[in-house]
């Protein structure tokens, strides 16, 4: 692909996520340089869905990687994967970016939802990892197509669920239970999809 | 703190981040004291997390990568790096790219030597300057020791050291540099160096860019041991060098090289 020489001394080659980034942690520029060559495409896929103008992703994703590269530190392997929190800090960015574009005011949340993951992660960690787009398309296709919209306005579109509801003209109750149970759908799915995953 | 049964019906919306910061706040107060609540709010969590992969990929452009490397060299090249706390490295030195770094960014393999190099710093600073510099840098490997035990445990923090190698011109000698990297300033020390020889010196070197600049000439006592102020932004430096030269000083090395390190 022009412009992703994707690691192209291979010295990363096979080197697990977390160990890339204790190298990012040592202020190795060429682990960043690989951790952009892993994950760039679906960062700037993630901005770009969020803010939908190609010059903005850009912006949102060099303001995400340049946070990695300052706040590497803050990483730790008990609350996620590597890829999951690089994407929650974009999501996070571009949100921002989002909201301060109108006049919904900005919300001031933790950059990744940290606090909410457990110290050992579990066997999801593992599923999420191998999952692929189609599936993951799948599992929202399954959704009613409010349970949907609802979740894709919140993830995407940086809405609250007071927001949604006026939106949408329903009950705050509907939006709640809109989000918690098309959650627990898409997950109940995509832990079918998974033989590692019993049940 | 938000009463369970609020919390429990606000889940989906915390995992999707989708409330005010107060009601994220409420909720992380009441995830301490519920485990449920906290477990089901990280199972739909992690359904949140899928939600990225299922945007249609898009290449981004060639640039922004080039972008993000540069934005990345400049922040490289202003800020410190604290690499003497970090874990060793799981992937070979020979990634590290050629741009320039901070010189302490290739330290790590010299921290057996900092807590030692941060004793002498912080005997220094509170025994005084001027007139404890002498009989400070006289101590003994013993003294260094005891002030090295006395340290162990403690985060050096912005100071970095590293050793200086002697050469078979005074194989006995030994020498520390250290620099503060928030002060920008340092200090080499030198210890059993032999006297030089009538009308000579010993002179500081740093090398940067193919260019070699003078620090001076080593400020050397009568039982051998020799200190000389660092001052300034060293931070690109590759190499540290004590060399033996003709009084007063030399504009550029000529003499043999009695200490040194490279970066």
């Amino acid at each position: 692909v022009a412009g992703e020489e994707r690691d192209p001394k291979g010295l990363f080659d096979g080197v697990a996520d977390d160990a890339l980034l204790e190298a990012v942690q040592r202020q190795d520029e060429a682990a960043i340089e690989a951790l952009y060559d892993r994950y760039g495409r679906i960062c700037f896929a993630l901005a770009y869905r969020i803010v939908n103008d190609y010059g903005v992703a850009e912006d949102v994703v060099q303001d995400a990687f340049v946070r990695v590269w300052r706040q590497a530190g803050s990483y730790t392997s008990g609350r996620g994967s590597v890829k999951n929190w690089l994407l929650s800090i974009v999501h996070h960015r571009a949100i921002d970016v989002l909201r301060s574009r109108g006049d919904r005011p900005r919300r001031d949340l933790p950059l990744d939802s940290a606090e909410m993951m457990p110290a050992n992660a579990d066997v999801w960690r593992e599923v999420s990892r191998s999952l692929e787009r189609d599936t993951v398309r799948a599992a929202l296709a399954t959704l009613p197509d409010a349970q949907r919209e609802t979740i894709e306005l919140a993830y995407f579109g940086g809405y609250t669920y007071v927001e949604i509801a006026e939106l949408m003209d329903v009950p705050l109750g509907t939006v709640k239970s809109r989000m918690r149970l098309g959650l627990e759908h898409m997950r109940d799915f995509l832990e079918a999809q998974s033989e590692e995953i019993p049940g | 703190m938000m009463e369970h049964q609020a919390t429990e019906e606000l889940l989906g919306a915390l995992a999707l981040g989708a409330v005010s910061t107060e009601e994220w706040r409420a909720a992380q107060a009441h995830f301490q004291e519920c485990p449920d609540c906290r477990d089901e709010a990280v199972r739909l969590k992690a359904a949140v997390d899928t939600l990225p992969i299922a945007t249609r990929e898009i290449t981004p452009p060639p640039a922004l990568r080039t972008r993000i490397l540069s934005a990345i060299s400049s922040e490289s090249s202003s800020l410190p790096v604290p690499v003497i706390a970090t874990r060793p490295a799981p992937v070979p030195v020979a990634v590290r790219r050629a741009q320039p770094q901070p010189f302490w960014a290739n330290w790590s393999r010299y921290a057996p030597v900092a807590a030692a190099g941060a004793s002498v710093v912080v005997l220094l600073v509170l025994a005084g300057w001027s007139n404890s510099v002498r009989s400070r840098l006289s101590a003994t490997e013993q003294e260094l020791d005891q002030t090295r035990a006395l340290l162990a445990g403690t985060a050096v923090g912005n100071i970095f050291t590293a050793n200086l190698r002697s050469t078979n011109a005074a194989p006995s000698t030994r020498g520390n540099l250290v620099y503060m990297t928030q002060e920008k300033a340092g200090m080499l020390m030198a210890w059993n160096m032999p006297p030089p020889p009538q009308g000579m010196v010993y002179q500081v070197w740093v090398q940067a860019n193919n260019q070699t600049r003078s620090l001076g000439v080593l400020t050397l006592y009568p039982d051998g041991n020799g200190v000389i102020y660092v001052p300034g932004d060293i931070t690109h430096i590759k190499a540290v060098v004590v060399t033996l030269e003709p009084e007063p000083h030399s504009p550029t090395p000529t003499g043999d090289t009695v200490l040194e390190t490279r970066f």
